[in-house]
């Protein structure tokens, strides 16, 4: 099981490497949304999320919530990289996905 | 010399249980040898058995039972009536034999099940020709992300999973995986369409070689059963004369010699039948007894009396007990030489068993009420009361006195005449080193 933090410092410098101000524990509060978002870069509106029971984010990102936050990454508004602690085998997966996503957003040219 | 030292007693306690170890060696022998006494006593047992069947009951046909219900007074045989019982069986046989000679199942068998060319296998072997391929695209499709790849749609419009999820990356991988077992194949979805298109065929198909694989169980049971019923009819008459016989025999055995005895006068081919049957079982018994008294019980006592060595042996050698003296009248009675004793045990041993299993005269046995068999066999010479069996006897009998049957003379001279041609190699003699 990777922990919190050990997700968290892996895709900030990850995101951080392809060119991205990362802003930890950033204050997301846009459209009836509010919740702490592990890294966010507010300027190319790209950032993750490792949702972990440890963490309490399960509380605030209800179904609702996610919901809301998919809609708007369907319109592109924003692109936030959502990763369940359940779903991950070891941080070498973790880190297979976050480069596979960032690869897929430079390829719609949302990311130089 | 009034006391013994720890050293006297080491060597004197090896040395008795080299002796004792001799012993044990000497009633391991013997009862080896009635290992083998016994086995012939079974054998000879079952022939005895055999020999009063036959005599009693040539047949079972009315007239033999019921010379054999008269003979021996067994009224219930009559009741049972085990002729009608045998035409019973052998009727009921019959007709399942003709409904299953009836059956298709049976009679066409080789056209049903035939190795090579019935109709039932070459089914089967289509079934597993049409199973093959797609058992091998399903096991091709094997993965532990498998069902949850089909569930969401992937490879398919359907497929919803935003690729901000974690979970695509993980479905990516896992599809990639399964389609790389495919060289012909470029997408998933065909993949995919193969997977379901075997995974729907396979189940009818299933079923199909299961009913095939039961249709020819059900044929091989019938078969079986069939085979069953022709071998038992086969042997009817012979299990059924063979029970009853034993039937006779047991209830010979078990009712009161002086019961049986007088119905058999005048038979002598059915009363030296009986004789022998009560005789052999009296002889095992007694061998039996013999054993247990004289051998049994004494490698029962060497057993202890080596442990007890052993233990003893064991106290002195501890060095707290390297100045401990035993003294000399204890010492001597402890290690006197048992052998001596042994061999008078043994002696009478090979006395008293090689008299009764030397026996065979039974035909001189009177079959009264104050009969003892072990008078008999000993001719009187043994008293014997270390038997239950026999003490029982002489309590119940106070005023008995066994008498020599007046043809035992001619045995006492049959017998004189092969003890003087000598037995070179008695078994019972033990030989060599047993230590």
């Amino acid at each position: 099981m990777v922990t919190e933090q050990e997700g968290v410092e892996l895709l900030a410098g990850i995101f951080r490497g392809a060119g991205l101000e990362i802003v930890e524990s950033f204050d997301f509060r846009e459209g009836g949304v509010v919740v702490s978002l592990d890294g966010f870069d507010p300027v190319a509106r790209i950032g993750f999320e490792y949702i972990t029971t440890e963490a309490g984010d399960r509380e605030e990102l209800t179904p609702a919530v996610l919901a809301e936050l998919e809609l708007r990454m369907r319109a592109e508004e924003l692109f936030l990289f959502l990763v369940d602690e359940g779903d991950i085998p070891d941080l070498a997966a973790l880190a297979a996905a976050a480069r596979g996503f960032l690869a897929l957003l430079r390829d719609r040219g949302r990311l130089p | 010399m009034s006391a013994y030292g720890v050293a006297q007693f080491l060597q004197a306690a090896a040395h008795q249980r080299q002796a004792l170890l001799h012993e044990a060696g000497v009633a391991e022998h013997y009862g080896s040898i009635h290992r083998q006494r016994r086995a012939e006593l079974e054998r000879a047992h079952v022939q005895a058995v055999a020999d009063v069947g036959v005599v009693l009951l040539r047949e079972l046909t009315p007239e033999w039972l019921d010379y054999a219900v008269r003979t021996t007074g067994l009224a219930a045989l009559a009741a049972e009536n085990p002729i009608s019982m045998r035409e019973a069986e052998r009727q009921k046989r019959r007709q399942r034999l003709a409904q299953i000679e009836a059956d298709p199942r049976f009679a066409q068998r080789e056209l049903l099940r035939h190795p090579r060319t019935g109709s039932l296998p070459r089914g089967i072997a289509e079934m597993h020709e049409h199973l093959a391929p797609m058992e091998a695209i399903l096991n091709a499709c094997q993965h532990p992300r498998l069902d949850r790849l089909l569930q969401s749609g992937y490879g398919t419009p359907s497929y919803e999973t935003g690729f901000w999820r974690l979970s695509y990356y993980a479905d990516w991988k896992a599809g990639d995986e399964i389609l790389a077992r495919f060289p012909d194949r470029q997408f998933f979805s065909q993949v995919r369409d193969e997977y379901l298109r075997a995974w729907h065929a396979l189940g009818p198909l299933r079923a199909e070689l299961e009913r095939l694989r039961a249709e020819v169980a059900a044929g091989e049971a019938l078969e079986r059963e069939h085979a069953e019923l022709g071998a038992g009819l086969a042997t009817l008459d012979e299990r059924w004369l063979g029970h009853v016989r034993q039937r006779l025999a047991a209830f010979l055995t078990e009712c009161p010699p002086e019961s049986i005895g007088p119905r058999l006068s005048g038979q002598p081919e059915l009363e030296l039948a009986y004789k022998r049957l009560l005789g052999v079982a009296a002889k095992t018994r007694y061998l039996d007894g013999i054993h247990a008294h004289y051998v049994a019980e004494a490698q029962r006592e060497i057993t202890l009396a080596i442990n007890r060595l052993d233990r003893d042996v064991g106290k002195a050698q501890r060095p707290k007990n390297a100045r401990m003296t035993f003294p000399a009248a204890t010492f001597q009675k402890r290690f006197r030489d048992r052998a001596p004793a042994y061999g008078k045990r043994w002696a009478r041993f090979e006395k008293t068993y090689g008299t009764v299993q030397g026996f065979q005269a039974y035909h001189l046995a009177a079959l009264g009420a104050g009969f003892l068999w072990w008078d008999l066999m000993t001719d009187g010479r043994i008293l014997g009361d270390f038997l239950p069996e026999v003490r029982s006897f002489r309590d119940s009998h106070p005023g008995y006195r066994w008498q020599a049957p007046a043809d035992a003379a001619d045995e006492d001279d049959l017998l004189a005449a092969a003890t003087a041609a000598g037995v070179p190699d008695d078994p019972l003699r033990p030989r060599g080193d047993y230590s």
